[in-house]
Formats: structure tokens, sequence, C-alpha cells
């Protein structure tokens, strides 16, 4: 199960991109804004602006394979999740909110930009893209960068 | 290939991000410090950890990088190709004294440390849709 820190972490003030792959083992990066996760399912729904998915949804409908990555604009505390897809649709109005919350979060923490760093980016539409977690791993720069954690032994 | 426009996407101000692939088809997303202009079909990486992402360019080469311009917040889109590592020389020094500077300014001074420069063929660049 996906502890309770890294779930308020995901849900808070972070920045967040999605990694997939082709039939050639060609890569491809975009960036989510927003994700929801449920512990209980080791679920994480992350929100992907439909503006630059092209690649990230033929990827997925090809082989499912996720890497979702959400890291602390200041603090650099950073998380990998990979896992499976398990499902993509249009985000609802709810999850535009949570959007919105956050873009005002991150403007908050990134105030020595000029706002329209955040402002800018363009949101709707975005598909929320839900993938199952098999394994996590910290990635905030420094001596435990890479560590795999063990979700068993975390409430 | 690359334009004269992107080089301020380079400056390390803001983070650039990177996808590899293992040869396990695993993909890793991940923060990096330096994107380093070479020259209008290369750009170089700070190599700073044993990371996956140096496991997977030795095994898989591809590898795909967002980079942002503090400026005007434009992002761009790079495909590029593990060429090789250069451990000295002008590019290692440059590329060290600017991580230095990044590592300061971002509190990361003891962590960053710059193993090689590591110079990848550019295959493709695009600017982001991101910004409308």
């Amino acid at each position: 199960m996906i502890p309770e820190r890294l779930v308020d972490f995901v849900h808070g003030a972070v920045l967040a991109f999605v990694g997939t792959r082709d039939a050639r083992l060609r890569p491809a990066v975009t960036w989510a804004f927003g994700a929801r996760v449920s512990a209980s399912t080791d679920e994480i729904t992350a929100f992907v602006p439909d503006v630059e998915i092209d690649r990230t949804r033929s990827n997925l409908a090809h082989n499912g394979v996720v890497a979702y990555t959400a890291v602390g604009p200041i603090s650099h505390e950073s998380y990998q999740f990979k896992g499976r897809l398990a499902g993509m649709r249009p985000t609802t109005e709810e999850e535009r909110a949570v959007q919105e919350i956050l873009r005002s979060k991150v403007g908050a923490q990134l105030a020595m930009f000029r706002p329209e760093l955040i402002t800018g980016y363009v949101l709707v539409p975005s598909t929320a893209l839900t993938f199952k977690v098999d394994q996590v791993f910290v990635q905030t720069p420094g001596p435990g960068a890479g560590r795999q954690l063990d979700l068993s032994a975390e409430p | 290939m690359l334009p004269d426009e992107i080089k301020p996407a380079m400056h390390g101000t803001i983070p650039s991000t990177i996808v590899t692939c293992s040869l396990a088809g695993i993909p890793n997303v991940t923060d990096i410090s330096q994107v380093w202009y070479v020259d209008e079909t290369h750009v170089a990486l700070s190599f700073q950890f044993f990371s996956k992402t140096h496991r997977n360019v030795r095994e898989n080469p591809f590898a795909e990088v967002i980079v942002r311009d503090a400026q005007n917040f434009q992002e761009w889109y790079l495909e590029i190709q593990f060429d090789h590592s250069e451990e000295s020389g002008p590019l290692f020094d440059a590329m060290d004294i600017e991580l230095e500077a990044i590592a300061s300014m971002t509190g990361m001074s003891g962590i960053f440390k710059l193993h090689a420069a590591d110079v990848y063929r550019v295959l493709s660049v695009r600017k982001s849709k991101s910004r409308g």
C-alpha cells in the first residue's frame, strides 16, 4: 500500500512528469499537472494536459508501462512511481478544480519567478491517466537516490 | 538543428527533465541539473550519480529531455542519443564550474558532483505546446 506520507506528498505542491516508451524502446516524457492517489488500491490518477499527450497516449495503448515522477520544486524531494496503466479518460470538473488549486500552490512556492511560469500552462483539456503502482523509488538528489521503498514496511 | 533561441533554456536556471528506458522496457523519469549546448547537433548532460538514467543509456542510448527557458518559460523537447562520455577537458571543466554555481544556488553544494560530461547527438528538437 502507498504510505500516507507519499499520498500527502503527491497531493501537495509538486511538479510531475510521466515517462513511457514505444515498441522500439524509444522513451517519451510529458508533464502531468495534479494527481489523486488511492492508497487502498495502490493507484495513482495523474492529470495529463492533452496539448502534449499524443506520444504518451500512443505508447500506453501499445504497452501500458508507466513511470511517474513527482518533485517538490523547492525542496527537491522526489519520488518515482512505476506501474501499469489501468485506464484513461477525460478529467472531471472536480479534477480540473484540483489542477487549479495545484496551480495556486505551486505558484506560491515559486514566487521568485514571474507568475506566468505557472499561469501560462495550458491545462484544459486534460486526460486522467490511472495506473497501478508496483514500485516506488526515492529520487531526491543525494546518497539515497534510486533506493526502492518497501511499501509493506510503512503505514 | 538546435536553434540559437534554445540556448537560454540550457542555463540550468530551471531543472530539465529526462526520460530513459531500460532494455527490459521500463522507462525512468528524473530531473537533471544541466543540459549543456555543445554545438548545433550535440548537447551534454551532467553525469553526477551512478543512477538508473546512467545505466539505462549505456544499454539503450535513446532519451528524451525537456529543457526550460527561465526568461520566457518556453519549453523544448529534444530526442537525443548517447554518443560518448568525457571525464576531463574543456567541456568537462566548463560544465563542472556551472554545476557548482547551480548547486550553490539550489542548496545542493556537496551533493552535486560532476563525474563526466555525457555527450548526446540530437535527433529532433521542437517547441512544446504546453504554453499554448
